[in-house]
């Protein structure tokens, strides 16, 4: 049976999101296992158990599924989400931080008064079994604790990559999955404005956006490294071992970077094998996004720079030594 | 405050000069028009003058006596009202309690019919206060929005990214817009059009005038708190190495090779 005060972790709003999801179901199986607390997975759409299968594998206890074939918008899915928790009553819920779901978990932060911290970078449960927090606070370069006051529920969104999935063995299959099938009285979705605009045109953008969660090796270029020919360099080098080229708030202010390339607190959220920061400082704001790599290498000729801290080889030398080393060592790899 | 013509609001948030690094050329004062308001306040600004539509810009602030300049700059620019929402008991507000005093002022301001949030603020970053705001006064909502291209009293055209697309959309007002764009630069505005900005009256509203509940505004009425600050990470496990020597570069390239040592 469902019990109150439980995890409520809510699926992002198509199948594209579900390793986003599954991230944020392990890390909410882990916070129930320390808990005794269940996970519940909140999902709407087309029923695909092998899909739901996925998401137990993951660590949800139970699934409630909302059966809807029609597309679903911000708005039906916040009334959704809305039914769910007030029938279930979690303690906590977490958002996949998408761009819709963002929106959803604002819309029921005032829907319920629940305080809502964005872009959470870890959650722990304290000795209490008070729900904490982490994000980074922009203004002043800190780490924020944060903490749910004034009300029963507490709720945060996750960006994409922040946790690691993991699936559990389960010893017996058919034990751990269970699906409650919700109904949702459809006259409570009154508030279905945004799902049925009329799309007047539609313009297929030119170029297909690159998704720098995909490479297992990442350069970062920082604003040490904003010359032409270091960055024409940085290419080369990436280039050669397939390794994507990202930037840092800096650099995308600056307009050398797509914003679809910045790493860190306004971007995205990076895990590769190997991250190589050439010129980055390493503020707060960036390190969140990238401090999930499995190798973190900086290059940079200050020693004090704060990425020096938390790099596995810091590298203290001028970025275009570097490089062109690098690209020498390279050539005779090549020629070997 | 009554009004014959329909109101577009704009809600500016105003954050540290500081914050806009080296690009910042006007440094005297304190605030500064977060980047995505600003982008988008100068389009409608150009949108209202070649529409010619009988609307009346209200440009809108949260925050401290000294977040004036960043209205007066609006006023500069060619909004026609400024309103700043003003009072010590609402210092410290989360997006729940903001959204809620948002909620409050425009309700005051009569006749709204469209209301344009940045899609964050490069300050607080939460992004939450435009769906916040939009489910509080019960508005439809617009999110993602990279470009107003045309409204009048009932719809209101738009460019919306949608994954790897762009769809030009067209929805019903009332409605709350979510503007993701932004622009570092500030605008140069000519002497004369500051002179006149100054001239302007900028609206204060405090908590008697939007007759609000104090204990859900500020400290009081926010739903988190920041518990403890942490200064930065650190990882001990780091191994430094000073120059890049031969033997560095060879190690470093059997590594990103998968070539892996011991």
């Amino acid at each position: 049976m469902i019990s109150n005060n439980s995890i409520l972790v809510v699926c992002g709003l198509n199948v594209n999101s579900d390793e986003h999801t599954m991230q944020i179901i392990s890390k909410a199986s882990e916070l129930s296992h320390q808990t005794k607390k269940q996970v519940l997975l909140a999902v709407a759409g087309n029923y695909d158990e092998l899909r739901f299968r996925a998401f137990t594998d993951c660590g949800a206890d139970c699934i409630i599924f909302w059966e809807y074939t029609k597309s679903i918008g911000i708005m039906k899915y916040s009334s959704f989400i809305s039914a769910v928790i007030r029938e279930y009553s979690p303690e906590i819920v977490l958002f996949p931080a998408t761009e819709s779901i963002k929106s959803v978990a604002a819309i029921i932060s005032s829907c319920f008064e629940a305080g809502l911290t964005a872009d959470c970078i870890d959650i722990i449960c304290d000795e209490d079994n008070k729900f904490h927090f982490y994000r980074a606070a922009v203004s002043n370069s800190v780490i924020a604790k944060i903490v749910g006051i004034n009300s029963s529920l507490s709720m945060g969104t996750v960006k994409e990559g922040e946790f690691k999935k993991k699936t559990y063995s389960k010893n017996d299959e058919n034990d751990n999955f269970q699906i409650m099938f919700y109904h949702m009285n459809t006259d409570e979705i009154d508030k279905d404005y945004l799902d049925d605009i009329v799309d007047i045109k539609y313009r297929e953008k030119v170029e297909e956006k690159t998704n720098i969660n995909n490479y297992s090796i990442v350069f970062c270029i920082g604003r040490g490294a904003e010359e032409s020919q270091t960055i024409e360099k940085i290419y080369r080098l990436a280039e050669a071992y397939n390794a994507c080229v990202v930037g840092t708030k800096a650099v995308i202010d600056d307009n050398i970077l797509d914003k679809a390339f910045q790493v860190g607190q306004s971007g995205k959220s990076i895990s590769p094998s190997i991250y190589i920061g050439l010129g980055v400082s390493g503020a707060n704001q960036h390190i969140v996004g990238m401090k999930n790599s499995q190798l973190i290498i900086a290059v940079n000729h200050d020693a004090d720079a704060p990425i020096m801290k938390y790099a596995d080889y810091a590298i203290i030398d001028d970025v275009n030594v570097f490089l062109d080393k690098m690209l020498d060592m390279l050539v005779s790899y090549q020629s070997e | 405050m009554e009004c014959t013509y329909a109101r577009l609001v704009i809600c500016i948030k105003p954050v540290k000069s500081s914050l806009m690094g080296k690009n910042s050329n006007n440094l005297e004062d304190e605030f500064r028009i977060n980047p995505y308001e600003l982008k988008i306040l100068k389009e409608i600004i150009a949108l209202k003058k070649i529409s010619k539509l009988p609307f009346i810009l209200t440009c809108v602030s949260m925050g401290t006596k000294s977040s004036e300049s960043v209205l007066r700059r609006a006023l500069a620019m060619g909004a026609d009202e400024a309103v700043l929402i003003s009072d010590s008991s609402f210092a410290g507000s989360d997006t729940v309690a903001t959204s809620y005093i948002l909620s409050k002022a425009i309700q005051k301001l009569e006749n709204v019919k469209f209301i344009i949030c940045g899609s964050r603020s490069i300050d607080g970053e939460t992004g939450q206060v435009p769906a916040a705001l939009s489910e509080r006064i019960r508005y439809a909502l617009y999110t993602e929005v990279t470009k107003i291209c045309s409204f009048n009293e009932n719809n209101v055209v738009f460019l919306k990214d949608d994954e790897n697309k762009k769809v030009l959309h067209k929805g019903e007002l009332p409605a709350v817009i979510s503007y993701n764009g932004f622009q570092i630069n500030d605008e140069t505005v000519s002497l004369m059009a500051l002179k006149r900005a100054k001239k302007k009256e900028i609206f204060i509203m405090d908590k008697d005038d939007l007759n609000i509940d104090v204990s859900r505004c500020g400290m009081t009425g926010s739903k988190t708190k920041v518990s403890e600050v942490r200064s930065s990470f650190t990882k001990i496990s780091g191994e430094q190495f000073f120059g890049i020597s031969d033997e560095t570069a060879h190690f470093l390239t059997d590594i990103l090779r998968g070539v892996h040592h011991d």
